[in-house]
């Protein structure tokens, strides 16, 4: 399933796409259930149907026109999750989770609709009563984990995450979904351990040293950060790893020549990696090009490469929208900043670029009521750090570490 | 940088790097008109450098800021001081004062600290002549505003400190009265950064005065090591925000607190600078400020006393990623000439600077990547800083003090140092360059700058700087490039229009050069300047006509012709003619 199919449905605001984003790649890489949909299921799926046979039996012989209706249920329900319509697909499997023979994959379906709709709570209470009854792989050990750090339970995650891994230890998806998952609750910590897990299982494994990078780097320990991000750019021996390890490095630290020249480099080598693109795209930006320079058209086409790619990324999405502000395609701007918002709705530099794309374009009251958000926002943030412990505020030394909006683009 | 326990991580601290990304902005990058783009033109190296520093042993500008420097780390600690050019006496020479800090609930100084005047001696030299001019300041002192408020033509002085500021009233005769109380413009609280203004158009200087946070000795906030104890400076994320003050000149010596009615109060503040410009070209001053931590405010005058806040609507109250900076030192100048008033900011490191452009109607961009400015000033943390043509070749240039709010910022922070060097971008007409280390060796000594005034203290064209420290002496430099070039110093007197003539259009035409300069009220950082206009001419050694747009309620525009060059002269509004 492509992550993209996603999103030609009709956002819905509460949605938070980076969970879908996950999902939907769960859906391809972790649950054959749903990658497959009806069809018949690997082995563990066949003792679930064998453990429930009787009562489905039971259920077809008394009432053979609902079990069709609850067939039909399931049909569409999984259609619409395959297509990452979570909240639509949601009362379809609610329906058709009473025949026993869809039990498992309905519910691990429901379930994954929930945390694509951020319905964490309800996701556990599924996948819990799915390991009740004995269906405790790595599936849903993995949807699990994922479902707990929505619900802000990192303790359970991790539990769930090293009961998936005890499962499948080589599975390096399995670490880096469930890192996607912290990186999108702003769970760096949890991240870190997450990682951890998946290198001791997997120490040579490029992408995971990256991922550690990452988080050591939202932690502010850029220092730390370094080396992993050097041994990720070594162990991916000139693989994609290899130039986004080493583009994002030079990003955080300011090198923003170094950042253009291996993430072109990247690109040209037949990476389209999409955080690539985005990297080459806000790289060149921020190294001052203009409108009309060759740089900026190379920004903007590898920024426009991107956000085909990855739509559902806020970061590639913003940086198309400022782009084309900057170029003065206000109209464009605004439909990428819109998409953006959609996404990540609790981004403020959505919002700042926003009001710019719109008080040019003259709509004030749009400009303004982004505005009304983006000060909301940031009000928000400054009583985070307002309310922090004593010896956790904020020195000028470290102003600059206030949380940021940033950039960065979902791997 | 020290690592801390995986439990001690601060919730407020991720993302620094992160965040260093996200402070360039490509949002801000729109392409507006009259972009400069950071030139590759050669600057040649003169052979005597632009700015030389004059030792305290040749200026006799002995007196030196003290901080009070405690283990509780009160914040107005790092923040001061400024300093300003002045004529006092108006005998034709720029003196020059000093703020110290001062006695106050979190401090009591071991010896009394004072702040300083130092009278001109026409030779390179400055007599400290505080004690007989009656100007020590009485408080914690932060900044100071100069400004002819009663019209007698004797500059006076607001000085800004915590808690509580002063008026002195220039009695024309070398001394200061304290003329705070009947005034009505102590204005209790933190303040900081003041501007000399007429708001109103009634020809009066009105004044605004720039408020920091909530703070007394009684609200310090911990921010520091809870195991070791050491404290350091916090962030002013964890303080209030207070609003700030606008005084009405009344014209007889008193002044009335508009601040809410003007809807200046409305809009809560933790203000370090103010530059009073007419931004949107309708004939009334507006107010920049920069703020820390939260937005800056872009206060534009609507008439009948009232003010609108619409700097986040203007595009210059955050950053492109929707952030508040560290908004410190500010100004305003049409920097690329096309009429419409430009703005600067200086913001703490890794935020960078910003160098906002005009998009007219009220809009602003963000060039300071395209400039380079950005790049230059990435590690940089900015107080005061200033628009003007040291070189005299007709385009404004830039200047910038340098120094970390937090003294132990190098064993915290790599890349990152409390004395930070200047920094001064040439405007070659086609966009900035960094000449710094072209410049001298001033803009290779790591310095604690904070105020910066300019003033033409020895009256040859070129405008010299003076840079007040933290916890140090001040720096006196003497430009020497300036007079390379030919220029013509101009004094405006208001007669109908405000004294000071704040808010004036000078335009002038010297052969194939055609420039105009506005007169702002203000910027920089809690200093003052020399009121003169300094209008550089390069090697053309005639100016063709000049021309003065008076500021309302005059708004009369004068035309003069047969100019001398390379000298001050003087003009006073209305009797159509220069001396």
């Amino acid at each position: 399933m492509e992550v993209e199919s996603v999103f030609p449905e009709k956002m819905h605001s509460a949605l938070n796409p980076l969970c879908i984003a996950v999902s939907a790649a769960i859906v391809l890489a972790l649950n054959p259930c749903a990658d497959i949909q009806a069809q018949t299921p690997p082995t563990r799926q066949k003792s679930f149907l064998k453990s429930n046979q009787t009562n489905a039996n039971q259920a077809r012989d008394s009432s053979p026109e609902p079990h069709a209706e609850a067939d039909a249920e399931f049909q569409t329900g999984t259609a619409l999750t395959r297509k990452g319509s979570f909240r639509e697909a949601i009362p379809h499997l609610l329906a058709a989770r009473t025949v026993v023979t869809h039990e498992y994959a309905a519910n691990f379906d429901l379930a994954l609709c929930y945390v694509g709709t951020s319905q964490f709570m309800l996701a556990i209470e599924v996948l819990n009563d799915l390991r009740l009854r004995g269906h405790d792989g790595v599936d849903v050990e993995n949807l699990l984990s994922q479902a707990y750090i929505g619900n802000a339970q990192p303790q359970e995650a991790l539990a769930s995450l090293e009961k998936a891994a005890s499962l499948s230890p080589q599975n390096e998806k399995l670490y880096v979904f469930v890192a996607d998952a912290c990186r999108d609750h702003r769970d760096y910590e949890l991240g870190l351990k997450v990682v951890g897990v998946g290198l001791q299982n997997l120490p040579q494994s490029a992408r995971l040293h990256y991922e550690q990078a990452m988080f050591l780097t939202e932690l502010d320990e850029f220092d730390q950060a370094k080396p992993q991000f050097e041994l990720a750019a070594k162990l991916a021996a000139g693989g994609e790893i290899t130039y986004l390890a080493t583009a994002q490095q030079d990003m955080f630290a300011g090198k923003i020549d170094g950042a253009i020249r291996s993430a072109r480099e990247g690109v040209t080598q037949g990476y389209e990696n999409p955080a690539l693109l985005t990297i080459l795209g806000e790289a060149l930006m921020r190294s001052g090009v203009s409108p009309g320079q060759p740089e900026f058209a190379e920004a903007q086409t590898a920024l426009e490469r991107a956000v085909s790619l990855r739509l559902n990324d806020p970061a590639a999405q913003i940086a198309l929208g400022n782009i084309y502000l900057a170029a003065g395609r206000l109209e464009d701007a605004i439909a990428h900043l819109e998409i953006a918002r959609q996404f990540e709705p609790g981004r403020p530099s959505i919002y700042a670029n926003l009001a710019k794309a719109y008080r040019r374009h003259g709509d004030v009251q749009l400009a303004q009521q982004a505005l009304a958000t983006l000060e909301k926002i940031n009000q928000q943030e400054a009583d985070r750090i307002s309310s922090a412990p004593g010896d956790r505020k904020l020195g000028y030394a470290g102003r600059r570490m206030t949380q940021e909006d940033t950039a960065q683009p979902h791997q | 940088m020290p690592r801390l326990p995986r439990d001690q991580w601060n919730p407020a601290s991720r993302r620094r790097f992160l965040r260093a990304l996200g402070c360039t902005g490509i949002g801000g990058m729109l392409a507006g008109s009259g972009l400069l783009r950071a030139a590759a033109s050669p600057h040649v190296e003169p052979s005597v450098p632009a700015f030389e520093e004059i030792p305290a042993s040749a200026s006799g500008i002995s007196w030196t800021h003290v901080n009070g420097r405690s283990p509780m780390a009160h914040l107005p600690e790092t923040v001061g001081a400024g300093c300003a050019f002045l004529d006092y006496d108006n005998d034709g020479w720029m003196d020059i004062y000093l703020v110290n800090s001062g006695p106050c609930d979190f401090y009591q100084p071991a010896l009394p600290l004072r702040n300083a005047l130092y009278h001109n001696n026409r030779d390179g030299t400055f007599t400290d002549v505080t004690r007989k001019a009656g100007v020590p300041g009485d408080a914690y002192g932060m900044g100071v505003a100069v400004g002819d408020y009663d019209a007698d033509g004797f500059p006076d002085l607001y000085v800004t400190q915590y808690p509580h500021s002063i008026l002195y009233r220039n009695n024309g005769d070398g001394t200061f009265t304290d003329a705070t109380a009947k005034a009505g413009v102590a204005a209790p609280g933190w303040a900081t950064s003041a501007v000399w203004f007429d708001y109103d158009n009634d020809g009066r200087l009105d004044l605004f005065v720039c408020r920091f946070v909530d703070y007394s000795k009684a609200k310090l906030k911990f921010c520091g090591d809870r195991l070791s104890g050491e404290r350091f400076y916090c962030i002013p994320s964890i303080y209030d925000p207070m609003p700030c003050w606008l005084f009405h000149n009344n014209g007889d010596g008193t002044f009335t607190d508009v601040s809410k009615e003007s809807g200046i109060s409305q809009s809560l503040a933790k203000a370090w600078g103010v530059v009073a410009a007419d931004l949107n070209n309708d004939g009334r001053m507006d107010l920049y400020v920069t703020n820390d931590t939260v937005p800056n405010f872009l206060f534009a005058n609507r008439g009948k006393g009232r003010f609108e806040e619409i700097g986040l609507l203007a595009g210059v109250g955050v950053n492109a990623f929707g952030k508040p900076r560290s908004g410190m030192g500010a100004d305003a100048a049409d920097y690329d000439q096309d009429s419409w008033i430009d703005l600067f900011e200086a913001n703490v490191d890794h935020e960078m600077f910003s160098l906002y452009h005009n998009d007219k109607n009220e809009v602003f961009s963000d060039l300071a990547l395209p400039s380079g400015i950005g790049a230059a000033t990435r590690l940089l943390s900015g107080w005061g800083l200033k628009f003007f043509d040291y070189d005299n070749d007709g385009d404004l240039d830039l200047l910038l003090c340098n120094g970390h709010p937090d003294d132990s910022v190098d064993k915290r922070v790599a890349d990152v140092k409390f004395l930070e060097p200047m920094l001064l971008f040439h405007n070659t007409g086609k966009g900035f360059e960094n000449v710094s280390r072209l410049s001298g060796p001033i803009f290779s000594k790591p310095l604690s700058g904070r105020g910066l005034a300019l003033g033409d203290f020895d009256n040859d064209g070129s405008v010299d700087v003076l840079i007040t420290q933290n916890n140090a002496g001040p720096v006196l430099l003497r430009n020497n490039l300036g007079r390379q070039n030919h220029w013509l110093g101009v004094r405006l007197v208001g007669t109908k229009a405000n004294v000071d003539a704040i808010g004036a259009k000078v335009t002038y035409q010297s052969g194939d050069l055609k420039r105009h300069q506005f007169k702002v009220g203000g910027g920089s950082y809690l200093s003052g300047h020399d009121p003169r206009m300094v209008l550089g001419l390069g090697k053309r050694t005639k100016i063709d006509w000049l021309e003065i747009q008076w500021p309302q309620p005059s708004g009369k525009t004068e035309r003069f012709t047969e100019l001398p060059v390379d000298r001050y002269i003087t003009i006073v509004e209305g009797t159509g003619k220069w001396k």
